[in-house]
């Protein structure tokens, strides 16, 4: 370094340290390009609301009162991943559906969400299934996942169906083209099972994956991304909505290309839980406010462990805990959230 | 429906309270459910700050948490019940802002119905406020701990996240999350935003003086200062220091040094680099300490736009005579190719060649290092002006060592390898001539800053 760029350099620097940031923050303007071709996230629209209309069609009268509520209704954000009665939940319970209407349900979710999400969603109520035959007792299992469709389906106005259940609840608002899945409980247990004969495990990417990031990290990016407290569960979970933490632990920009990517990869996990086209905008979205966002981490870096994660950006707050209990024998319970601080119920694109 | 409700929830509790029993190690228990989960958040404001308690007890440990509440045992939450539960938990927390305890006021709660709160179902909420003693710009701290015990719990406690007025700087929790010191930094202009006009009393206004004053010192210069951050200016200081050290000024004391060097020693190289830095940076440092004493013992709200005032002026005379010194300087330093400059030298020449004694050392050093050292300087009342004269002295003290080392170094060069080095502090391109006048003009420009700062105070 020469004698002026060094010199200049260090008092400019100095004046700046002294100075400080100014107090000014400039603000961010970026604003992501809408260059969706149009077609997925449209065909997932309007196959949606079509799968919506029929399942209200399925319903009788009495069912389709207790399934169906005004878009803007409070009860929205009544919903728990806790196994409760369901008269507690909103909507109609799968155990007081015919096969038909169980289905048309199903057949929502298959419409709105990608290949991969609608395969987890079912794995996650297979297991709860699962855990009734263990003898969980009568809260758990597909019959009490209950299904609620908030305002009326339609290709063009926002509605929402919320989905809930013990370790799942679904709230996906279509608005037009845009599917939103925020926020969305997702959690399974046990977290390995026998299904058919094949070892299934929904949850076992967004495990693994982690578990590959955290130990991609050297020394000091992991002492960076560790909370050095103790995490038990999910801190923004159900009747949390609309709250933003000051994040904590690495930032994004702080990890190298490959260490983005496998972040980018495990974030995937959730995001890609919708349709495709519409989660690809997502991810762009998320990739390109790397530097706002966090990784933290808080437990054994051991895959097999119990432990604790947290992604949070501008637009996306995720966290991931396995649950302690039943302890013995490794892990068996994941419990996960899913938000968008500033697009909960699509509140963005529901007007 | 209240009734099937009723069953539900009374069948549910029931039924998981018998299968713990009943199966322990067999079910698998789906959630903690004798656990009391105190979850608060922390919402910093730049006069309050606001806490969110959120209480949710675990079915099994519900009903007791109940009885706590529902003291007439009628199944319902009353007024009073309610304002004497949440009093109760608040005995329990503490929240010191600046480091004062402060009282805590109740501003709003919310219950669930007894029998929500036993299907393990209910939050209670308590919405909670107090005043923060200090409001002026800057950084605040605060800590908040929750001992509120009265069944097995877990505790959570983080901020929220803060955009504008008040930004969160660090959250230390302890591992059990019973208690955080979260730091936060004021914004600036938040007073600006937030005053209430100020129709009335002279006492207030003589606040608001030191506050509007502030507000500006911190729209111009309100930092935080991260643990890094202070490193690298310390490094930075240490190497402008040595820049310094190399600077036309400072060349005149390079050929003394090299001069002394015909008859001196490597011994005397470091001594003279020393005496000339110790001399170089002391009157610097007695200015910070006299600041800082000052600072403790006249109220601050007076001193500081006096001092800011008197210390832009210092500035602004020393940048402009910098400015003069080292454009003339530069006329001088073209003449030098010339061949006019070395009557200058020969001047120091003729005095310094001399046996080397500790006397000549010592006043050498001493007046080379008394001329005024406007960087150091500058960065000090710089520090003064900004309150942050402890950061403005372990900044010249990185200075003194960058300097002391370059210094020491470029004089036991001399002594060893002579005059094929000593060329080195003077030669140079323009550009390098140049720069001296640039960071003086900067000086200036900082010390008008200052005084503009200063004088906004008193008139505001």
């Amino acid at each position: 370094m020469n004698y002026f760029v060094s010199r200049t350099l260090a008092i400019y620097l100095l004046v700046v340290l002294l100075a400080g940031y100014g107090g000014a923050q400039g603000a961010q303007a970026s604003q992501e390009e809408e260059t969706r071709a149009a077609t997925s996230a449209e065909d997932a629209t309007s196959q949606a609301a079509a799968a919506a209309e029929d399942f209200l069609a399925t319903l009788d009268d009495a069912q389709r009162a207790e399934a169906t509520f005004d878009f803007d209704d409070e009860l929205k954000s009544n919903w728990t991943n806790v196994p409760t009665s369901d008269e507690e939940r909103n909507g109609v319970p799968f155990g007081d559906m015919t096969e038909e209407q169980q289905q048309a349900t199903m057949a929502i979710l298959e419409a709105a969400m990608s290949e991969e999400g609608y395969e987890k969603a079912v794995g996650i109520m297979e297991g709860d299934e699962a855990l009734a035959g263990e003898g969980g007792g009568g809260q758990f299992g597909i019959d009490h996942f209950v299904a609620g469709i908030f305002g009326t389906p339609s290709e063009t106005d926002p509605w929402m169906l919320q989905l809930a259940g013990h370790h799942l609840v679904l709230n996906l608002t279509v608005a037009g083209e845009d599917n939103v899945l925020t926020p969305s409980f997702v959690g399974v247990q046990p977290s390995e099972f026998e299904l058919d004969g094949e070892t299934v495990r929904p949850m076992g990417d967004e495990n693994d994956k982690a578990f590959e990031l955290i130990n991609a990290l050297d020394e000091d990016q992991q002492e960076e991304a560790t909370l050095d407290y103790e995490l038990s569960d999910v801190v923004l979970g159900p009747g949390e909505d609309g709250r933003t933490l000051e994040p904590e632990g690495i930032l994004a920009s702080d990890l190298d290309a490959g260490q983005q990517a496998l972040l980018l990869s495990l974030v995937g996990e959730w995001v890609g839980l919708v349709n495709d086209e519409t989660a690809a905008t997502r991810m762009s979205e998320i990739e390109d406010s790397l530097a706002e966002t966090y990784f933290a981490w808080s437990g054994p870096t051991t895959n097999g462990e119990t432990t604790y994660y947290r992604i949070t950006g501008p637009t996306l707050h995720i966290e991931f805990s396995h649950q302690a209990q039943p302890a013995p024998g490794g892990i068996l319970h994941v419990h996960s959230i899913y938000r968008d601080p500033t697009n909960e119920y699509g509140e963005q694109v529901a007007g | 429906m209240k009734r099937y409700r009723l069953w539900a929830t009374t069948g549910l509790v029931g039924l998981i309270g018998l299968l713990m029993t009943a199966l322990p190690a067999a079910v698998a228990v789906a959630h903690p459910l004798d656990e009391y989960v105190q979850s608060t958040y922390i919402d910093p404001a730049y006069d309050r700050v606001a806490l969110e308690i959120n209480l949710t007890p675990g079915v099994l440990v519900a009903p007791q948490v109940v009885a706590l509440i529902d003291t007439d045992g009628d199944g319902q939450i009353s007024e009073g019940e309610g304002e004497a539960f949440a009093d109760a938990v608040l005995q329990d927390v503490t929240l010191e802002v600046d480091g004062q305890s402060q009282p805590l006021t109740l501003v709003g709660s919310s219950f669930p119905s007894p029998l929500d709160m036993s299907a393990g179902m209910g939050t209670i909420r308590l919405q909670v406020a107090a005043e923060a003693p200090s409001t002026t710009p800057g950084d605040h701290w605060l800590y908040y701990r929750n001992d509120h015990q009265p069944v097995n719990s877990k505790y959570l406690v983080n901020a929220f996240k803060k955009i504008g007025e008040v930004e969160i700087t660090q959250q230390d929790r302890d591992e059990l999350q019973h208690g955080a010191r979260v730091g936060y930094v004021v914004a600036p202009d938040v007073l600006a935003a937030n005053e209430p006009d100020e129709t009335n009393a002279d006492v207030q206004a003589s606040g608001s003086v030191s506050e509007r004053g502030q507000q500006m010192v911190g729209y111009l210069y309100e930092t935080t200062l991260s643990p890094w951050l202070l490193v690298l200016g310390l490094g930075l200081s240490a190497l402008l220091g040595g820049l310094h050290a190399l600077t036309p000024g400072h060349g005149k004391t390079l050929v003394a040094a090299y001069l002394i060097g015909s008859r001196g020693t490597a011994k005397h190289a470091a001594a003279l680099g020393s005496i000339v830095t110790f001399t170089h940076t002391a009157s610097v440092i007695a200015v910070g300490l006299l600041a800082l004493f000052a600072n403790r013992y006249i109220v601050p709200n007076m001193l500081v736009p006096a001092l800011e005032v008197c210390a832009g002026l210092v500035v602004v005379a020393m940048g402009i005579r910098l400015v003069r010194n080292r454009r003339s300087s530069l006329r001088e330093g073209k003449h030098h190719h010339h061949g006019h400059g070395h009557h200058h030298h020969d001047h120091d020449h003729h005095r310094l060649r001399k046996d080397v004694r500790a006397s000549d050392l010592l006043a050498m050093g001493v007046s080379g290092g008394l001329v005024p050292c406007p960087e150091a300087l500058g960065v000090m009342l710089i520090a003064i002006g900004l309150n942050r004269i402890a950061l403005g002295l372990g900044l010249i003290v990185a200075f003194s060592f960058g300097l002391a080392a370059v210094l020491i170094m470029l004089g036991i060069l001399l002594v060893r390898f002579g005059s094929r080095l000593g060329r080195l502090g003077k030669s140079g391109s323009s550009w390098q001539r140049l720069l001296p006048l640039v960071s003086a003009v900067i000086v200036t420009l900082l010390g008008t800053g200052i005084v503009l700062k200063g004088v906004v105070a008193y008139l505001a």
